[in-house]
């Protein structure tokens, strides 16, 4: 039989290296809360903006871990990383300040950028002081990245005018700077990922709006930025004109395989997990699952180091990932029982915001049929 | 530096071509294809843990690759298993032929002991922890078959077997975690088979016009089953990485060996559920019947689940043993 499965990726063991860290970074935790800097929240790595917080988490050592330290960063591989993030989003911790910038900024950067922009972006990226948000989806693109219409218009100059709408760009109202996806040439139906780039945009440009969008949850972290003829330098494009789709693509490995891609309610599990009516089989199912999606996320963090691109293992994890934390909630909204009082806040988050689990970073219909591409079932 | 479990590719390749001449024979019953046995046998394929001196990797190739073309191959029996008791007894040269573990009650019975009427020996295991080496033909009362269509026998220790051999009161423990584990690999390999099936299937049929392939319900369908059978790979990956840099010391198994073929019998437990829900619906009619070799695949992989256990006490012992942890489940899941 024709086999079409992807080859698994190895098995990562943690070894003594990893687990110092990993007490490390619990140990810095408990002193925090116990200093009172934080509460475990779910959804902290979308909705626990603290720059404060990710400044002192970068003076640990603990973001901007992948930036190599000739651009003030700690040169850590992404499996430290992988460790000290879920270490992070085990414990609530409030991370969404440096949270993309660390995530995949960095990583364009590093893959992309010019040797300016690297030196001028990376040391803020490696202190926890420069924060991002990424404009990417449109009121009109969201699943069909490929179809965006921001403008970025060359001028005689070779500075750039920007004008379009991004939307769903979380900490745009707080970031410094955007990623933003544009069409730098027409759109060709022939090659629908050809002539799209991505710039490093700062935030207080004018011509630039940013209007909030307010989640059911009450919080607010999703914007509208809207870009009505924004002129930026030449220096703003990321790498080379017409490359952004690749770009856009590289960066969705490491978008995809986090821990936070089934650990945004773990929080929940630690606060409710223990109640009167835990059913133990029902607990240790969960718990089964979220190793088992550990050591699957972690085997992708090796991989990367490596220099892999493990696509579908990516996918596979954010599919099954997100769903995980969705039943998480589901369970224990259904097991608790307030009697007159009122709902724990996590409980309360934890329904309100995991619509969007399975929606941000490539919706469960995308990534299976992203699956489906690489199983051979789908052109 | 952070060891990675990895199967060996050159050991691989040369299983595939072996097992590649899949004869799907059509029938009810999986009867041990004897040629295809004692080729392995020639090879060393069927010793390498209790013999060739290899470990779980090597193994798991065997195993997995096996399960995946739905191949009667009964290495978890005779070498993981059967051949790992006769070592514990001090009589490893025994092992030739076909020989399968039976670890028997107080009254001397094991009711159901898949391939013990195809077997030469049986090593019967007793529950004061002795070990005695019986021919086949005196052990097995009585055969049947199982829902795989495997030959089980139910054995009985006979009455003049003598002492036997005494083993580590331990080893009843460390004989069901090695089943346990074994079994995982083998169902994730027939997981990957009917996946494979129905993948071949989806894009060959026709209907509407179409290949079933053109449909996006049944690409999500192969999609989803892909994605399970690939967290379960993960999970029996990581148990036998354990294994492999944890080997059982003298007190039996390590708590976090055992911890980790537990979650890997619940993970791939349900994994099965969705993985064969998923590959027969796309299989359609077809695939239900024995003419088809999805049934061949996915038939021992129900039966193999079954010998896991009752998965759910697994699953409860799992949470048990967290919520009795002080700290978070988080750290006693890390820890």
């Amino acid at each position: 039989m024709k086999q079409t499965l992807p080859r698994p990726l190895p098995a990562v063991l943690e070894d003594d290296h990893l687990r110092r860290l990993r007490t490390e970074v619990r140990a810095f935790l408990v002193e925090e809360r116990t200093l009172g800097r934080f509460e475990p929240r779910v959804n902290s790595w979308m909705d626990g903006w603290d720059p404060e917080f990710s400044r002192h988490l970068a003076e640990q050592g603990y973001a901007g871990m992948t930036v190599p330290p000739e651009y003030g960063g700690a040169g850590r591989t992404f499996l430290e990383r992988y460790v000290v993030t879920e270490e992070l989003l085990a414990a609530g911790a409030p991370v969404a300040a440096h949270w993309f910038a660390d995530r995949q900024v960095a990583p364009a950067l590093l893959a992309s950028g010019t040797d300016e922009q690297r030196t001028q972006l990376l040391p803020g990226i490696g202190s926890g002081t420069l924060s991002f948000a990424i404009g990417m989806s449109e009121p009109d693109s969201g699943s069909d990245l490929a179809s965006v219409r921001t403008r970025a218009a060359r001028l005689d100059d070779s500075s750039w005018s920007l004008s379009g709408t991004k939307v769903w760009t979380s900490g745009a109202h707080r970031a410094d700077r955007l990623l933003l996806l544009a069409r730098t040439a027409p759109r060709d139906p022939e090659s629908r990922h050809a002539g799209l780039s991505q710039f490093v945009v700062d935030l207080a440009t004018r011509g630039i709006v940013v209007r909030p969008v307010v989640s059911m949850d009450g919080e607010h972290h999703f914007n509208e930025v809207v870009m009505d003829s924004a002129v930026v330098p030449a220096s703003c494009l990321l790498g080379v004109e017409g490359e952004g789709w690749k770009q856009v693509t590289a960066e969705l490995g490491f978008e995809r395989s986090g821990p936070e891609r089934f650990m945004s309610a773990h929080p929940l599990l630690e606060e409710t997990g223990r109640g009167p009516s835990t059913d133990a089989s029902e607990l240790g199912r969960t718990l089964a699952r979220t190793q088992a999606l550990r050591g699957l996320s972690m085997s992708v963090a090796a991989a990367i180091t490596d220099g892999a691109d493990p696509r579908v293992h990516a996918s596979y994890i954010k599919l099954l990932g997100t769903q995980h934390e969705q039943e998480l909630v589901e369970t224990a909204s259904l097991t608790a029982d307030h009697g007159a009082g009122v709902p724990p806040p996590n409980l309360v988050r934890g329904l309100l915001t995991r619509p969007t689990y399975s929606l941000r970073g490539g919706t469960n219909e995308v990534l299976r049929n992203i699956i489906a591409r690489e199983i051979g079932v789908r052109r | 530096m952070t060891v990675l479990f990895d199967a060996d590719r050159d050991l691989t390749a040369l299983v595939a071509d072996l097992l590649a001449t899949t004869q799907h024979t059509s029938e009810w019953r999986s009867d041990l294809d004897r040629g295809l046995w004692d080729q392995l046998a020639e090879l060393g394929l069927t010793t390498l843990l209790s013999q060739q001196g290899a470990g779980w990797a090597e193994a798991a190739v065997l195993l997995e690759a096996a399960a995946s073309h739905g191949r009667a191959v009964p290495t978890t029996e005779h070498d993981i298993l059967a051949g790992w008791l006769l070592e514990a007894a001090g009589e490893h040269d025994r092992l030739e032929g076909l020989v399968v573990p039976a670890t028997v009650d107080a009254a001397g019975g094991a009711p159901v002991v898949p391939w013990a009427p195809r077997a030469d020996h049986v090593v019967i295991l007793s529950p004061d922890a002795w070990v005695h080496l019986v021919p086949g033909s005196f052990a097995v009362r009585t055969e049947h078959t199982d829902l795989a269509g495997r030959p089980c026998g139910a054995v009985l220790l006979p009455a003049g077997a003598g002492p036997g051999t005494p083993v580590p009161a331990h080893t009843a423990q460390v004989l069901l975690l090695r089943r346990r584990l074994a079994r995982c690999v083998e169902i994730t390999g027939a997981m990957r088979g009917a996946v494979d099936l129905a993948v071949a299937y989806a894009g060959e049929r026709q209907q509407f016009g179409r290949p079933l392939t053109a449909f996006q319900a049944v690409q999500h369908l192969l999609a989803d089953a892909a994605a399970e059978q690939a967290l379960a790979a993960a999970a029996t990956r990581t148990a036998l990485g354990l294994v492999e840099v944890h080997a059982a010391g003298p007190d039996g198994v390590t708590p976090d060996v055992a911890r980790a073929v537990t979650i890997g019998c619940s993970v791939v437990s349900r994994a099965l559920g969705t993985v064969s829900r998923n590959t027969h619906q796309v299989l359609g009619a077809m695939g239900t019947t024995v003419e088809h070799s999805l049934q061949a695949v996915l038939r021992p992989a129900l039966a193999w689940r079954a010998e896991l256990g009752d998965v759910v006490a697994l699953e409860r012992s799992l949470g048990k043993a967290a919520l009795a942890h002080h700290g978070r489940l988080w750290d006693w899941l890390t820890g």
